[in-house]
């Protein structure tokens, strides 16, 4: 699926750790891992608000959509 | 294992219809007509002499899955009282192949000789069709379902390969019917449901069992094939009869790979929640 879940680049931007933000917005750090590492199959807008919440953006500037062939070439990195 | 062969190797339904009508002197009625009566006593004979003719092949013998060896007497038939003990034939055993309607192996001498109609038998004038007896170079067993025997020079290594053979089925039917479903049904239990795991060992088992029917089938189409036009075209596969033969089986192969194919949707449903955050 060739959405892209730019959330590494939202917490170096807040210079927050997934840690911290796992903490604050109450989901696991083993869940925040499989959206960070682009596994995740899906997300829920309760989550997906308490992100945005948490780190003041738009759900947005934290999903992007790419081409097949440029997202397999970032998945192959 | 033994359960596993035994269901596979189910009591067979059907028997094939080589046989001359069940006619004895005591069951004929007295107020049969001539012509009749003359009929039933002609059908007896024919159903004597073809007793005494027909070749039992009982004996010792052994079988990797369908196939096998066997030995026994040359002269192995039910009234041969004179039966030499000494001289013992080894035969490649292939069962399941039968004889067209009107064709029988007769032995004399230890020589075997195919008797067939001539012309179509399966036509309802076949009963006045012309007989006709030719060499038969193979050997046929009546026992069970009719078995195919052909003569071998060297028993010992055919023994050896089809010891090997066995050997190797044996692990893999160990591995794919036992121990795969056992460690599936330990799991399940654990509450380890929808995981690769399981449908593999679930499709291992389907696809096995149903390999497992195909298999004498197929033996039967390589044994044709290797053997070429030496088998006369009297002898057959009955290929679809074996399947409804073993209907069971197969069905029950066809329902583990629905179940399999159950969990694979179970699994990828498993997958989309763990995965959703």
């Amino acid at each position: 699926m060739p959405i892209v879940v730019n959330l590494d680049v939202m917490l170096a931007r807040r210079k927050m750790s997934l840690t911290e933000l796992s903490d604050a917005i109450g989901i696991t750090i083993a869940n925040m891992s499989i959206l960070k590492s682009g596994k995740a199959k899906a997300i829920r807008f309760s989550t997906l608000e308490e992100i945005c919440r948490v780190l003041e953006c738009q759900p947005g500037d934290l999903l992007e959509y790419m081409k097949d062939a440029d997202y397999n070439k970032l998945m192959r990195q | 294992m033994l359960v596993i062969l035994l269901f596979i190797n189910s009591p067979q339904t059907s028997t094939p219809d080589y046989t001359f009508p069940e006619v004895d002197y005591y069951s004929i009625n007295d107020s049969v007509p001539l012509p009749v009566y003359k009929k039933m006593i002609d059908s007896m004979r024919s159903r004597k002499a073809w007793e005494k003719h027909k070749l039992r092949s009982s004996g010792n013998g052994w079988t990797v899955l369908s196939f096998g060896i066997s030995e026994f007497p040359l002269n192995d038939t039910c009234c041969d009282f004179f039966r030499d003990y000494k001289s013992f034939g080894y035969y490649l055993r292939l069962p399941n192949f039968e004889l067209k309607p009107g064709a029988r192996i007769l032995i004399d001498s230890n020589k075997y000789y195919l008797e067939y109609v001539a012309g179509d038998a399966s036509k309802a004038t076949a009963r006045l069709s012309r007989k006709e007896i030719k060499n038969f170079r193979y050997a046929y067993g009546y026992n069970e379902n009719g078995s195919l025997l052909i003569p071998l020079t060297r028993p010992g290594l055919v023994k050896i390969i089809l010891t090997i053979i066995a050997v190797v089925l044996s692990i893999i039917a160990i591995i794919v019917f036992i121990a795969r479903p056992i460690h599936l049904l330990y799991r399940i239990s654990n509450g380890i449901i929808f995981t690769r795991q399981n449908i593999k060992t679930m499709n291992w088992f389907g696809w096995g069992l149903i390999g497992l029917i195909l298999l004498t089938p197929l033996q039967s189409k390589i044994t044709e094939w290797v053997l070429g036009n030496k088998i006369p075209d009297e002898i057959y596969f009955p290929f679809w009869k074996y399947l409804l033969d073993h209907k069971f089986s197969l069905i029950g192969g066809l329902i583990v790979l629905i179940f399999a194919n159950a969990f694979k949707k179970g699994y990828s449903l498993q997958q989309d929640q763990d995965l959703t955050v």
